[in-house]
């Protein structure tokens, strides 16, 4: 579920406009951050550039005469006061070196003694010929003369200038951008979650009206909400179109199925005519017997026994064509005698078609499911099971409860069940009502195993024969 | 520049004999002497006479050596317009980068007096005519101060060796003389001593090369020292006194003998006896921190010449 979760494509909407808004305001920020931050680089550059080239033009031109007699203390006097006549440049300190890499002076003795060799780390820097090199770590610029006079170099200028705040603004400039456009970038976020929330609350409406009808609960849409002239309206007003052709086709599905139920039942009513007549013959015939012999004890007692049994026979029948008809005992529960009762409206066919009955039924006295669809469903597929069997045939019926379902087997040893009907067992829609009886009864068993939550399995023997797995999950109780 | 140039910058100026290392021809040397002294003996002379017939429409020229602060644009301002009043007459100030060039136009004549330090005073004692000295504490006396960076161990004079060592001027005796003189007294030269040598050209410049650290030592005139101490604490907080030489004659006013009888020298003269009875006297004084001036003795400066003869013969 996490891992779901993490999955971009599984992200709410609300969620990735955001964050889609959120990457190009960044894109586009650190972009122009970026545009910004190396023009003021270029331009600070620049300055600095400046900067150091008046002040060394400055220092030079005063240094050169004095660095010409080798005067240490001029020369130390013309550094100490540039100090304060260029206190922009901000120089911590300032050497001049003889060309034989001697110190004549510095603005900074204690630091660069007069006539001490000139440190190689004040020369390294400018090996590739280059007058100004910044050090951002330590913060400074080192800055590079040579004194020039006639065509002569007499000497060497450098110069440490501090040019912390120069880098100091820069953090400060980059900081402000940065900080402004992550302020700017979280408001459009901001701004962009509270469109989205808005714009995707009718979509959110029609997702519950949706889930509404999954769960068959027809609630119809608030007219304000039909507005044709809205995207969302249009969109409403064919949910809403849709709507009404659901709830009509499961009207009619709920109709045909109870049609079915009336067919069977029909169908039924002649096979138990037949039933009922049977014994009827033989009672009238126990009749006569006791009126022409009802002295003789024996035949008396014979003829009762017979009668009884016959009374029995028909009351089986007339009950269990009831309890199909009307539903069981309690519609909530499947009871071990509703199963039972099932074999009696198919002895008919039974007897019609010289069948044989494998029953086999080991379901507890109360199993808390739809009863009446129940029993519907493994009447349909029975009665299907005795139709497709050649005659002389055994037909085995098995049910029973295991792990909270009740499972239905049903197998004979017909030729196997046409694709047309297979596909009707198990994937039945309601727009796909079958025209013939035969198909309306498969489709029938597939449409209400499936409002029962329940799963059917189809398997053709290698030898004749089918078999129907049908299992239904129990509410509990 | 160099010591060995500092010492031939210092032969030229008193016209005595050459060391023989200090690779500056005799020739060179002779050239130079002539020039400072019959050169300007004979400029001094015609400027002298043309100066006399000139002084009714010129202003008297009051020389002053950079004794004191660099800044003292205002006590100069304040000089001549104190002079200028006692003398009724204008007199405008004369200031110049060395002693040696404050020295040559007071003999040649192009100062009509000036304010000199003791050693050029002794140098051309036969030519100058002492006006004044000042008061200092009371006495027409200084001392000169061996000053060292105020993080430097050194204690004594000895301490001091394989230094760079700040002089103030090649013809100051606070400056240089007097630590010369010590050197001289050990047999030892500016160059054997000291690892280098350095001239700033101002005893305020002294201690701004010590305290920076340009020079471990340095030689300065006490009297600016003290003085500096008052105005720019945190100048000379950067430097500590180790010697402290026996007083010597406070650097003195003087002018060419040729104008001793000059009436504006006179009334000069007259000026500076008189100016701490003077508002404006007093408060330059003051700012001098100076108690007056006094006509003085050519014999305060002897100690000095006893140090130059000393120098001189061992050199």
């Amino acid at each position: 579920m996490i891992s779901l979760r993490l999955l971009p494509s599984t992200w709410p909407m609300l969620v990735k406009v955001p964050l889609v808004v959120a990457m190009l305001m960044s894109l586009m920020s650190m972009g122009v951050s970026y545009m910004i931050y190396d023009r003021m680089t270029r331009s600070q550059q620049g300055a600095l550039e400046k900067l150091a080239e008046t002040y060394l033009d400055g220092v030079s031109a005063a240094l050169m005469p004095h660095v010409i007699r080798r005067d240490s203390w001029e020369v130390f006097d013309t550094l100490d006061r540039a100090r304060e006549k260029y206190a922009s440049v901000k120089a911590t300190y300032t050497v001049v070196a003889l060309t034989d890499g001697v110190i004549l002076a510095s603005s900074n003795p204690a630091r660069f003694p007069l006539a001490s060799p000139l440190p190689d780390q004040l020369r390294s820097p400018f090996k590739d010929g280059q007058y100004l090199h910044i050090n951002a770590k330590e913060g400074v610029a080192w800055v590079w003369r040579p004194l020039v006079e006639a065509d002569q170099t007499v000497g060497d200028l450098f110069a440490e200038l501090d040019i912390f705040h120069i880098l100091q603004e820069r953090q400060r400039v980059l900081f402000t951008l940065f900080f402004g456009a992550f302020m700017l970038t979280l408001t459009f976020v901001l701004i962009g979650y509270l469109a989205v929330h808005r714009m995707l609350q009718p979509l959110g409406m029609l997702n519950r009206y949706v889930e509404n009808i999954r769960h068959e609960r027809d609630e119809p849409l608030p007219p304000g909400m039909l507005n044709e002239k809205t995207e969302f309206g249009m969109l409403f007003g064919r949910f809403d179109a849709m709507r009404v052709a659901i709830r009509e086709r499961a009207d009619l599905a709920a109709k045909l199925a109870e049609e079915e139920k009336l067919a069977l039942i029909g169908k039924l009513a002649s096979s138990m005519a037949h039933e009922v007549n049977n014994p009827l013959g033989g009672m009238r015939n126990a009749i006569d017997t006791i009126r022409k012999h009802g002295n003789d004890e024996t035949v008396w007692t014979r003829s009762l026994d017979l009668l009884e049994r016959g009374l029995e026979g028909i009351a089986n029948v007339t009950r269990a064509t009831l309890v199909t008809y009307k539903g069981g005992s309690d519609p909530e529960k499947l009871t071990f005698r509703d199963m039972e009762d099932l074999q009696f409206l198919v002895q008919h066919i039974l007897k019609r078609r010289n069948l044989i009955l494998r029953w086999t039924n080991t379901l507890p006295q109360d199993v808390y499911v739809d009863g009446g669809s129940v029993r519907q469903i493994a009447l349909n597929l029975l009665l299907n099971a005795c139709e497709a069997s050649p005659n002389g045939a055994e037909v085995f019926f098995r049910t029973s409860f295991l792990d909270g379902q009740v499972n239905v087997i049903v197998e004979d040893q017909g030729g196997g069940i046409p694709e047309n009907v297979k596909d009707q067992l198990l994937n039945p829609s309601i727009s796909g009502v079958p025209e013939s009886s035969f198909g309306l009864g498969a489709w029938t068993v597939g449409m209400l195993t499936k409002r029962l939550d329940g799963t059917i399995a189809v398997e053709t023997k290698a030898e004749n024969g089918t078999i129907v797995t049908v299992r239904f999950p129990s509410r509990g109780g | 520049m160099g010591p060995r140039s500092v010492w031939g910058h210092l032969f030229r100026g008193w016209g005595v004999r050459e060391v023989s290392n200090e690779g500056m021809g005799r020739q060179r040397f002779r050239y130079s002497r002539r020039q400072v002294l019959g050169g300007a003996a004979a400029f001094g002379l015609s400027a002298g006479l043309h100066g006399k017939l000139a002084l009714a429409h010129h202003p008297i020229q009051f020389g002053l050596t950079p004794v004191f602060l660099d800044s003292d644009l205002e006590i100069m301002s304040e000089l001549t317009q104190y002079f200028s009043g006692k003398l009724d007459h204008p007199v405008s100030s004369v200031k110049r980068r060395t002693y040696q060039e404050i020295t040559s136009l007071l003999l040649s004549g192009g100062l009509q007096a000036a304010w000199i330090c003791g050693f050029p005073y002794v140098q051309y004692r036969d030519r100058l005519s002492l006006m004044a000295m000042p008061l200092y504490k009371g006495e027409p006396l200084y001392q000169s101060y061996l000053i060292v960076n105020k993080d430097s161990p050194a204690q004594n004079f000895e301490d001091l060796s394989d230094q760079v060592h700040a002089f103030s001027d090649p013809n100051s005796n606070s400056g240089y003389l007097v630590t010369l003189h010590l050197l001289a007294e050990r047999k030892l030269s500016p160059s054997g001593f000291f690892s280098q040598t350095i001239f700033t050209y101002s005893h305020r410049n002294v201690i701004r090369a010590v305290s920076s650290g340009l020079a471990q030592s340095g030689s300065v005139d006490g009297y600016v020292w003290d003085v500096v101490a008052k105005y720019e604490p945190e100048l000379v907080a950067g430097t500590r006194v180790i010697r402290k030489s026996e007083p010597l004659g406070f650097p003195p006013i003087a002018c060419s003998k040729e104008m001793r009888n000059d009436k504006y020298v006179g009334l000069l003269t007259d000026a500076l006896l008189e100016m701490k009875e003077d508002p404006l006297g007093k408060h330059i004084l003051d700012t001098l921190h100076l108690d007056g001036f006094v006509a003085g003795d050519s014999s305060n400066y002897d100690a000095i010449a006893e140090k130059m003869d000393a120098v001189r013969e061992f050199l």
